[in-house]
């Protein structure tokens, strides 16, 4: 049989589109599932994928990925590499699969609608695979630490995270329903499939990839690694949704989507890659700095792709320099401090070494958020590690669910008032964080206003009995999973370096 | 927005230097005006050129010494910079905006 060129044929097996006779438009693609913004149905159909794979390929690679992670991991399981992890980077493992696994069969609905309510049958091509892939690691987050549970149990939280309501989790969930869960299939295509995977997987997965070879977790260097090159194929969804939109005149959709995705994205991964790599990651194997990964990935990288199709950086493109700078250490702060809710067991990462680092990395660092280490130390010192302890809960964000940082913002001399936001809508109140935050409640209110964050929970009655022990078990957290100090506080007594910059 | 010079090119991970080390000959071969920029993060290798970057099949096989479709790079390809457009003879990575 004579074997045409692929480009010869390729665009004929895919093209599936057609006019409906039986039914309307609106039928098959209604608003709530598939927004098209106005935009003609002929326009859509120019929708062409720059990267283009046929299924058969796709199966060939795709059993090609596995076999060769599956190869590394049976090679791994019969060694001791588990074992000798440091105690900060299994914390960031932990972290890491209890915020994402389940979330990724989540993304696998959010492919599915696009693989039906996709405007093109082009689309629906591409997001089919999609589908098959966040089934992929929906499945490989979930294996990998199962084989590990005999020496870490709290790995089940991998499996278990996205079932409670854990805080942490909530602010996931909360992010995920509105990128994908609760979303139509065009927004989608902007907000998941551009802004958080073309965007920040990145960080997260190939960032983290990079330390943990450092690390010998070879493991998961190759876990993470192999599922970025999935995401790399199916976040190209995004763009030919985008330049169809901007053809239209519909860039200010554009625009308005991808920035309330952006802040939101950003929130996110501060919290989990912020803290994982400038805090959990042990000292000697960090490659750069959360910020300098921003830098890099998103800042640059990102934004130069973004600008291509002639839109512009987020209007609030400021705020967003000025949190790089501080955010993700009150985060880690705070998570630290009220470590029992969490699943993992946090580091400080405060020890002497690791100071100057940071001080190196952010300037200003010892002067600010130094400053809370210093009397968390002595506290240790003297014998008294309970005074490290929460007694009771801090004000949440209505809209990224992230506790409120802004006394520690204003403290270290980045904002201009420690007080948050407040919004009054249909006679409740909602606090926000950030004024970006706020604006992304804004920018659709019956999206979020009937959502209660934990705190909003916890005030109303809803956890009972209202103490911290009673909001540990609303979160799902027994008192053997929550999370303690990672290293026996050893950071509070580790001298200074010779050489180093502390300087006391 | 300042005036930085905009990469654009692969990000292949570092699980298979032969592949990666053929993608970086095959790309200097392919854009023989650039300096190419190879930052080796271990976990990744990030590869690039100033504005646009191609790289051929030809090249890649030379490089490689055997036969190699373009989309079998995937399994490797964790990301990339700029855009890109992969046909069956060659992929390049892009960015047309001036300022």
């Amino acid at each position: 049989m004579p074997r045409l060129p692929r480009a010869d044929w390729y665009d004929l097996t895919r093209d599936m589109n057609w006019d409906f006779s039986y039914v309307t438009e609106e039928d098959v693609f209604p608003e709530l599932l598939s927004n098209g913004y106005g935009v003609p149905k002929q326009d859509w159909w120019t929708w062409d994928e720059p990267y283009k794979i046929t299924y058969a390929e796709y199966v060939h690679n795709q059993a090609g990925k596995d076999a060769g992670l599956f190869t590394v991991n049976n090679v791994v399981g019969r060694s001791k590499i588990f074992e000798n992890l440091e105690p900060g980077w299994m914390a960031a493992t932990l972290a890491h699969y209890g915020a994402i696994a389940v979330g990724e069969y989540q993304a696998g609905i959010g492919e599915a609608r696009m693989a039906r309510f996709g405007r093109a049958a082009s689309w629906r091509n591409m997001a089919t695979y999609g589908c098959l892939d966040e089934t992929r690691h929906g499945q490989l987050q979930t294996y990998f630490p199962y084989q590990a549970l005999n020496k870490e149990p709290r790995l089940d939280w991998a499996h278990k995270a996205y079932h409670t309501n854990e805080w942490g989790m909530i602010a996931a969930r909360h992010l995920f329903d509105d990128m994908f869960t609760a979303n139509d299939a065009v927004s989608m295509a902007i907000q998941l499939t551009f802004t958080f995977e073309t965007g920040f997987t990145n960080l997260q997965f190939l960032g983290m990839a990079a330390d943990a070879m450092k690390v010998g977790d070879i493991d998961f260097g190759a876990l993470i690694s192999s599922i970025q090159t999935d995401e790399a194929r199916h976040a190209q969804q995004g763009e030919p949704t985008l330049k169809i939109l901007v053809a239209a005149g519909k860039k200010d959709v554009a625009q308005n989507l991808f920035d309330r995705m952006f802040w939101r994205a950003w929130k996110v991964f501060a919290l989990l890659t912020g803290l994982s790599m400038d805090y959990y990651t042990p000292l000697e194997h960090r490659t750069h700095s959360f910020k300098e990964f921003m830098e890099e990935f998103i800042n640059t990288q990102f934004i130069d792709q973004f600008r291509d199709f002639g839109l512009e950086a987020p209007w609030y493109w400021d705020q967003l320099l000025n949190e790089m700078n501080w955010v993700h250490h009150a985060y880690h702060l705070g998570v630290y401090y009220w470590r029992p809710t969490v699943w993992w067991n946090p580091v400080a990462g405060a020890a002497p070494a690791e100071r100057a680092w940071l001080e190196e990395k952010y300037p200003g660092w010892n002067a600010s958020f130094g400053k809370y280490w210093d009397v968390m130390g002595e506290n240790v010192r003297d014998g008294h590690p309970e005074l490290t302890l929460p007694e009771t809960f801090p004000v949440v964000c209505n809209a990224c669910q992230i506790p409120l940082c802004t006394p520690a913002g204003y403290a270290a001399g980045y904002l201009s008032s420690p007080l948050p936001l407040l919004l009054d809508l249909d006679g409740r109140r909602y606090t926000f964080c950030s004024e970006p935050c706020k604006w992304v409640f804004e920018q659709d209110p019956g999206q979020f206003k009937g959502h209660l964050s934990i705190i909003d929970r916890f005030l109303g009655g809803v956890i009972q009995p209202p103490t911290i022990p009673g909001a540990l078990a609303y979160m799902g957290l027994s008192p053997e999973e929550c999370g303690q100090d990672g290293t026996n506080y050893a950071w509070a007594y580790a001298s200074a370096p010779v050489a180093g910059g502390v300087g006391q | 927005m300042d005036t930085h010079v905009k990469m654009v090119g692969p990000v292949v991970r570092g699980l298979d230097p032969n592949l990666a080390e053929a993608v970086i000959t095959a790309i200097e071969t392919d854009n023989p005006d650039a300096d190419v920029l190879v930052d080796d993060q271990g976990g990744y290798i990030r590869i690039g050129t100033p504005n646009v970057c191609r790289m051929t099949r030809a090249s890649l096989e030379d490089a490689l010494g055997r036969t190699f479709k373009l989309h079998q790079l995937e399994p490797q390809l964790a990301g990339f910079a700029g855009r890109m457009k992969l046909t069956d003879d060659e992929v390049v990575w892009f960015l047309e905006r001036q300022d």
